[in-house]
């Protein structure tokens, strides 16, 4: 009998403690160190939190679970993805980031999964923002003022994934479909345009924080992303690949209608935003560490870096930087240009040397430049210097002198993303291709006008010099002397169909470090690879999406 | 909000309804026969060591009349009229027939005729006889222990039991130990089993240790704090039947280490151990000298002015340099040296009128086999049992443990990146000449890589660990038994490291530094009723009602500095940093509350029955999903009960047990079911801003994993117990595996816990102890044990496979978890030999054919070659004469394409062995005795990631050292090699089975020779007993394995056979004595 009573009385306990105590203060443990959204997302200031998350992820180093990054956002990784498979640079390393300028990317290739996975989780922190002002009791003003900023902000990750790997899944939810299949270049793009509209109507001239986007910001990647539908409908880019993965057509496009659009707007951008062409004097301004002011002259959006020591410091030993040690402030040297671009240049034109420079060296003098210290790399020895040929254009203060990192590898050095140039020269495409062509060209002489070297040369000069009578060539060619090593070349051969013409003509010429290089990018390259392939693991997790064409 | 005072309320809310229920069941007492006048007989039964038997069986013969012996050994009986002899009787005891004579006191002392059945076992929340044992359990005592002298309690487990699996990440001191009870259970949530110490439930967490944010991801033991001489016994529970009663924490099995307890004997007993060992390392792997090094670097043609020479002045560089003008380094010889071991402790066990007193005192000290890497323990304890009356027990114990590392970490084959001292050892460069493009390293000129470790780097870690407990134990009635514990287990870790900016963990920070403190605070209270009853000594019932509560607490802080203009005062002055990184603090807190009931019958010694449940409720889930019951249900027949069974004489114990049952496991990080936010950093204009952003999604649902279990067991004894047997077969099936799933990026989240999935392990144990030879001189004991575990994966909630990712390094996504095959599967391509010239067409420049076979090395470089069609080329990379080449399997429609691109990955290998074994004999000749041990495993396979390093290749980092093997054999025009290829092998970097290797060992763990010195002087001096030894451990290994050994722990648990260079292991050879007063 015991046995039984003792039996029960078990039971009855385990009963009794357990539906009485599961709700003790004992068990709901709430998380010291975090906060939980449902807390969060109330007040203006927590919107305002939450909309520098949305920026953050564009050059963030970890992501979601502490997932390393770097790799594949604008604090390194990117720049080898657009600036690579180009006539630009070459690699010098053998480093993953590296296949990304010799062509031998792969599914696998880990810093696609990095640029993947950051970006998604940029568009998932605007879509979590999006998701919740709706409802909040902030004002009207501000409301529409964080919700631009932000639609801004998700337009640009979707803009950067579809150039890159054409149609992805959409996502505009903060409890999104983890399943849904890869959207059609149509959708996709049409989310973007609806995004960058949004914020080009409503944001005004100036955002939330001196790095956010604005009204301008805005107008002018809608613009860009016009000129960029026109030219990939026009010139047929990836036709050939459609068959095998349809999603990326670019069939749906009117290119006429997008280049009409994209000279209004470029135009108001170019006409009554306050960004203007910083002068010969202070062109060097737009690529230094301590002018962060004249930058913003004339840089519409850039990525940003803290001077002050804290999480938001960039790393630059992978930048375009000239090569050379800590002492220096220099980079390893990963970007080796090439000789071809060097030779796009004519002589008394400021931008070569500034662009392609030797290495910082014992011996380096500094030079001052609005009170910050800069040494100055050596000159480029073209075609056989093993050593005195970087990539040079981006220069970071003498350790320790101006930001408070000190370090060589950590720097606060802004990376323009869009600058009024670029703006500019796009206008010039529109005019061109709505049959302005005069006004274009009127375009590429004032891009030119600042760089002339009047001690060597003139603004007639180099319009005879560079001219072509082909004027897409010209146009492009003058972007790629503009705007090299800033992440635009991949993208600019790649929507006038000239990546493959590019490379394979690319002569192997330079030091022998360079012609190795090219001949590895010459013997990697095949067209498909316009499209970067959708990573592995993310396939492998959702087996709704298909895979790119050849990969 | 102050939470660990919720954490302390609310405890009566359970623990007390217990008391109320206590009920009529305590008001059983046992009658008194009043018969006539008869002759009382008392005494004390004893084993030969002197300690009493307790509950040891004293009958008349010829009369149903009779006793038992009571806790101190004591007995008394009142004798009928007629009686002559007494029988004494005890399991696992020779039984023994004394005449009674009219004597009034009769001491009885009995010896052993059994191995190991009057072994009592820990159970939870109590003990039984090995004999009563319906579960399957697994132990191992101080002696053994104690006899080999080992610093590590958990190494001593190595290869010693069925069914528990260890492997250690390295051979240093304090590094991190993974004991793994009947397979894999989980693929996230910890695998590791549920320790109890005194009472103490324990949860392994390496990171309770502050370990080294740079040079690579070594976790040590946290437990390593634990003096090994401390512990009277481990007993592991491995079935449901047996950890049922831990429910939730119980699924990985438990461990339930005891403590030793103040001597029972009345005396005083002093124990005094002392030994010192040297070690070296077992094992060194040829690498290139300078001058190879050089020719190496110099073929490669990255940096020809460095490497090489223009020697007849034509202005062209045509020969590689000549070593001898620069420094040349044997890295091995400079950084491995001798190591030693000092080991003392002194212990001291008494009895103080009704109180039994246990304290020890120990010191260790190991100058380890890499250079700077030392470790200390000092460890100290005491424990009092005090009876204060005849209803009530007390007692307490607390014990003090603290261990410090130094030395630059070594990234003993963790997710390091590859820049521990251990990786470097074998990586960098044997002489001083570097190229420019290679100066990055050097920023400050060349600085030695033992410079470094030794003048340049500072690292000092320390763990301190108490755990205290209290206990009150009353005996309602002489059946019923209430218990009251109570243990807090607390752990302090700090780490403080410095690296100057010479240093390759300095160098990109111009000197680092870093501290981070961890501290932890558990406690566990338990209250337990236990009943037992005896009826008619046929029936024995016994139950146990308990509930409990505990609490985890973890705190972590660190702070790390750079830019170090004055390095000299490194750590100790972080202020002299100028970039002090933001400060990092995490809190984290865990609470459970269970109830809990067994009981448990037993049918005249025959049958046997017991049952538990327990009921666990866990903050780590939300309501609704918070709570988790995991019954078990156990039987056992020992058949040699049976009167059947008595004529077959030669079997003196066969016993079937039978158990099934379900545990969980809660053990993921706190407040995973929650979704939450980080803060982030952007900057505006130069100025920082700080960011929110979601970091991980909400999952209400997440709840326990379980396991049902099913095990089948047999204990034999044959001979009068001289062999014993102890079977087991068992089948696990785990559900609703919490999952730490990657999921689509697309949803702004890479990973989420889930519970998905199943999985299963089914295996067979085997342990086989014999006592071939026992005489008065001469003595012989086998031990043997065997043990194979099958793992399966049943389905991942609809996924086919998980990719499992090891991050750092070239060779990273490695593995999967597929459905149908074991956790631990290598995936990657099929190593199919290498391109050869004849793989090509070749032509010069001009265009013309030229015959492959008249090309050498000298002339390669002057023709084109084109792959020849048919020939299989590899997707996205161009291919050169020399490159791997791969099999290829499949394409995107299922059918081989001709390239090598992703479709062509299939499984590569098995991190789970066949099986596992153990074997060894203990001798004894008079005063000598000699001990050995082997271990195994066999048919596993590692993929040795290390050998990507120092083979070369294209990619990697291609100033890395190579191997000698590698050089003397690689791909040339002239040596075609199948096997190894060419120094600019661009295809090395795919993650294949030309990494994969077997790992099959036969270790001789351990050998011992001791002579106990017996002699009148001893006693003259009052000494009871002295006993010095030699000891060598790990004497020699058998393996093909070509790393440094095969016995390796991977940074992910879900890829175990994956290594990428561990710290060599270590032979010791040792000298000790033990010394007893």
């Amino acid at each position: 009998m015991k046995r039984y009573s003792i039996k029960y009385l078990a039971g009855l306990l385990l009963t009794i403690s357990f539906v009485s105590c599961q709700d003790t203060p004992f068990l709901n443990q709430v998380p010291y160190s975090f906060t939980s959204p449902q807390n969060f997302y109330k007040t203006e200031s927590d919107f305002k939190m939450a909309l520098v998350g949305c920026y953050e992820a564009l050059n963030t180093s970890s992501i979601t679970g502490g997932l390393w990054v770097p790799d594949g956002t604008y604090a390194r990784g990117l720049y080898y993805i657009l600036e690579g498979c180009s006539d630009n640079v070459c690699a010098n390393n053998s480093a993953i980031s590296c296949d990304f300028e010799k062509a031998t990317y792969v599914p696998s290739n880990q810093n696609l999964g990095y640029f993947w996975s950051a970006f998604y989780a940029g568009i998932s922190r605007c879509n979590y923002l999006l998701d919740n002002i709706k409802t909040a009791g902030i004002s009207d003003s501000v409301k529409t003022q964080i919700t631009g900023e932000t639609r801004f902000m998700r337009a640009f990750y979707y803009q950067h994934l579809a150039q890159c790997f054409g149609g992805v899944p959409l996502n505009t939810s903060s409890t999104p479909d983890n399943k849904a299949p890869r959207a059609p270049l149509s959708d996709v793009y049409a989310l973007i345009i609806s995004d960058y509209n949004y914020a080009y109507k409503n944001l005004n001239s100036s955002g939330i924080n001196t790095s956010s986007a604005n009204k301008w910001t805005a107008g002018a990647y809608l613009g860009t992303l016009y000129n960029y539908l026109a030219s990939c409908k026009r010139y047929n880019v990836g036709a050939s690949l459609v068959a095998q993965c349809p999603l990326n057509s670019f069939d749906w496009v009117n290119a006429d209608s997008m280049s009409t659009k994209a000279v209004t707007v470029l135009s108001d951008v170019v006409n009554n935003s306050p960004y203007k062409l910083l002068p010969q004097a202070q062109y060097s301004y737009l690529f230094r560490e301590g002018t962060k002011s004249y930058q913003y002259q004339e840089c519409l959006f850039l990525s940003e870096w803290s001077d002050v020591f804290s999480d938001a410091y960039s790393t630059n030993t992978e930048l375009f930087t000239p090569q050379g040690s800590n002492t220096y402030a220099g980079s390893y040297g990963r970007h080796m240009p090439t000789y071809n671009l060097y030779k796009s240049y004519l002589v008394g034109d400021i931008r070569r040397d500034w662009n392609i420079t030797g290495r910082y060296e014992t011996g380096c003098v500094t030079e001052v430049v609005q009170n910050v210290s800069y040494y100055v790399p050596k000159v480029s020895v073209p075609v056989t210097s093993l050593l005195q040929w970087c990539t040079g254009k981006f220069r970071l203060a003498v350790p320790g002198t101006y930001s408070a990192h000190g370090l060589n590898v950590s720097n606060s050095l802004n990376y323009p993303l869009m600058r009024l140039a670029d703006v500019k020269l796009q206008l010039a495409e529109a005019f061109y291709f709505t049959h302005e062509e005069p006004s274009a060209r009127t375009i590429l002489t004032e891009i030119r006008q600042r760089v002339v070297d009047p001690a060597k040369t003139t603004i007639d000069d180099l319009n005879l010099g560079y001219h072509n009578t082909d004027f897409v060539q010209e146009l492009l060619d003058e972007r790629r002397r503009e705007l090299c090593f800033e992440s635009k070349r991949r993208i600019d051969l790649i929507r006038f169909d000239k990546t493959t013409s590019a490379i394979q003509n690319l002569p192997v010429e330079g030091n022998t470090y360079v012609q190795g290089a090219i001949t590895t990018l010459q013997a990697n390259w095949s067209y498909n690879k316009i499209w970067l392939p959708i990573p592995q693991t993310q396939l492998d997790l959702n087996s709704n999406l298909v895979q790119n064409a050849g990969y | 909000m102050n939470k660990s005072f919720l954490l302390k309320s609310k405890t009566l809310c359970v623990l007390f309804l217990l008391l109320i229920s206590f009920n009529q069941s305590a008001f059983m007492q046992t009658k008194n026969n009043n018969g006539q006048d008869q002759q009382i007989i008392r005494g004390k039964i004893t084993e030969k060591s002197g300690d009493p038997v307790i509950g040891a069986s004293i009958r008349v013969k010829g009369f149903s009349v009779g006793s038992v012996s009571d806790v101190n050994g004591n007995y008394q009986l009142k004798l009928p009229e007629n009686a002559k002899t007494l029988i004494v009787s005890y399991i696992g005891l020779k039984s023994k027939e004394v005449s009674i004579e009219g004597k009034k006191q009769i001491d009885v002392v009995l010896e052993s005729n059994a191995v190991e059945l009057t072994e009592v076992v820990a159970i939870g929340y109590g003990e039984s006889k090995r004999k009563d044992l319906t579960g399957s359990v697994s132990s191992i005592n101080s002696e053994s222990m104690s006899k080999l002298g080992i610093s590590d309690f958990s190494e001593n487990l190595q290869g010693r039991l069925a069914g528990v699996k260890v492997t250690s990440q390295s051979g240093e001191a304090g590094g991190s130990v993974d004991i793994k009870i009947r397979g894999a259970n989980s693929i996230y949530a910890g695998s590791s089993p549920l320790y109890v110490i005194d009472g103490m439930q324990i949860d392994v967490n390496p990171s309770e240790v502050a370990t080294s944010s740079m040079g690579g991801n070594t976790t040590y033991n946290p437990l390593a704090t634990i003096n090994p001489s401390d512990i009277a016994s481990i007993d592991i529970l491995k079935d449901a039947s047996s950890t049922a009663i831990y429910g939730a924490r119980g699924a990985n099995g438990v461990i339930i280490i005891t403590t030793k307890s103040g001597s029972k004997k009345g005396k005083t007993e002093i124990n005094l151990n002392v030994s010192y060992g040297v070690t070296g390392a077992t094992k060194r792997i040829n690498m290139l000298n300078a001058q190879d090094y050089i020719d190496y670097k110099y073929l490669r043609g990255d940096a020809l002015t460095t490497y090489g020479i223009d020697t007849n002045g034509d202005g062209k560089i045509d020969a590689p340099r000549d070593a001898s003008q620069y420094q040349q380094y044997n890295w091995q010889n400079l950084m491995l040296r001798q190591g030693s071991t000092n080991n003392y402790d002194v212990s001291m066990n008494t009895t103080i009128g009704k109180t039994r007193i246990s304290s020890s005192l120990g010191y260790l000290f190991q100058n380890g086999i890499v250079l700077n890497n030392d470790y200390q323990r000092y460890s100290g304890r005491i424990k009092f049992d005090h009876e204060v009356n005849s209803k009530l027990t007390v007692g307490a114990s607390a014990s003090i443990g603290s261990t410090v590392s130094s030395g630059v970490v070594s990234s003993g084959g963790g997710d390091g990146s590859f820049t521990g001292v251990i990786q470097g050892i074998y990586t960098q460069r044997p002489t001083n000449l570097y190229s420019a493009s290679e100066a990055v390293d050097y920023p400050n000129g060349y600085v030695s890589f033992a410079t470094m470790v030794t003048d340049q780097a500072y690292r000092n870690s320390s763990l301190t660990r108490i755990i205290g407990n209290a206990y009150i134990d009353y005996k309602i009635t002489s059946d019923l038994r209430f218990n009251l514990t109570s243990s807090i287990n607390t752990s302090g870790s700090k780490l403080q490291e410095f690296y100057t900016s010479s240093t390759l963990w300095g160098r990109i920070s111009n000197g680092a530094a870093n501290i981070s403190e961890i501290s932890t605070n558990s406690f566990t209270s338990s209250a337990t009723l236990n009943y037992n009853k005896k009826i008619n000594n046929k029936h024995s019932l016994s139950a146990l009602l308990g509930a409990e509560m505990n609490g985890y607490h973890y705190e972590g802080f660190g702070i790390k500095a750079q830019n170090f203009q004055d390095q000299t005062t490194g750590v100790f002055d972080i202020s002299k940093g100028a970039n002090i990184l933001p400060p990092t603090s995490l809190v984290t807190q865990v609470n459970r509350m269970s109830a809990f009931g067994r009981f448990s019958y037993i049918y005249m010694d025959k049958y046997y029955l017991t049952a538990n449940l327990r009921a666990d409720a866990s903050s780590n889930f939300q309501i609704g999903s918070r709570v988790g019951y995991f019954p078990s249900v156990s039987g056992a027949w020992r058949i040699n009960s049976e009167p059947f069974m008595k004529s077959v004489g030669f079997i003196s114990n066969l016993k079937f047990r039978a158990s099934l049952g379900s545990t969980g496991n809660d053990r993921i990080p706190a407040y995973q079911a929650l979704a939450s936010l980080t803060p982030n950093y952007y900057s505006a204009n130069g100025a920082t801003i700080m960011g929110m952003s979601p970091n991980t999604s909400e999952n209400k649902n997440l709840k326990w994993e379980s396991t049902y279990q099913y095990d089948l067991g047999l204990d034999l004894g044959l001979f009068d117990n001289r062999v014993n047997i102890v079977g087991d077969v068992y089948y696990k099936d785990t559900h609703d595996m919490l999952i730490q799933a990657q999921i689509p990026a697309q949803s702004g989240f890479t990973t989420q816990w889930q519970n998905i999935g199943r999985l299963s392990n089914k295996g067979v144990e085997l342990s086989l102890v014999t006592r071939n030879i026992e005489t008065s001189k001469f003595s012989w004991k086998s031990t043997f044990n065997f043990d194979l575990n099958r793992n399966d994966v049943i389905s991942l909630g609809g996924a086919q496979f998980l990719p499992v990712t090891i991050p750092n390094g070239a060779l990273t996504d490695v593995a999967r978890v597929i459905v149908g095959q074991p956790i631990g599967t290598g995936f990657g391509y099929v190593f199919n030999g290498n391109y050869q010239m004849t793989d090509f067409t070749w032509k010069d420049k001009t265009g013309a054919a030229v015959d492959p076979s008249t090309i050498t090395s000298a002339n390669m470089s002057q023709y084109i070659y084109t792959l020849k069609p048919g020939i299989v080329t590899i997707n996205s990379i161009a291919v050169s004469p020399g490159d791997r080449k791969y099999k290829d399997i499949s394409g995107p429609n299922g059918i081989p394409d001709g390239t090598i691109n992703s479709y062509d990955r299939t499984v590569i290998s098995n991190s789970n062995p066949k099986f596992n074994l153990g074997f060894g004999n203990e001798f004894s000749y008079r005063n000598f005795d000699l001990n050995f041990f082997f271990e195994g495993v066999y048919g596993n396979q590692i993929m040795n990631a290390f050998t990507n390093m120092v083979e070369a290749g294209a990619k990697g980092s291609t100033s890395y050292n190579l191997t000698q093997n590698y050089w003397n054999n690689r791909w040339t025009p002239e040596n075609p090699s199948n096997t190894y290829a060419g120094i600019l092998n661009s295809t090395n970097d795919f993650v294949s089975s030309y990494y994969v290797e077997d790992a099959s060992y036969l270790r001789l763990k351990n050998v011992t020779l001791g002579y106990r010195v017996k002699s009148k002087l001893l006693g003259a001096l009052k000494i009871q007993g002295f006993r010095y030894y030699l000891s060598i451990e790990n004497v020699f290994i058998i393996t093909k394995y070509s790393g440094m050994d095969p016995d390796i722990k991977s940074a992910s648990p879900l890829f175990s056979g994956f290594d990428r260079l561990s710290y060599p292991r270590s032979r010791s050879i040792s000298m000790g004595f033990n010394l007893i007063l």
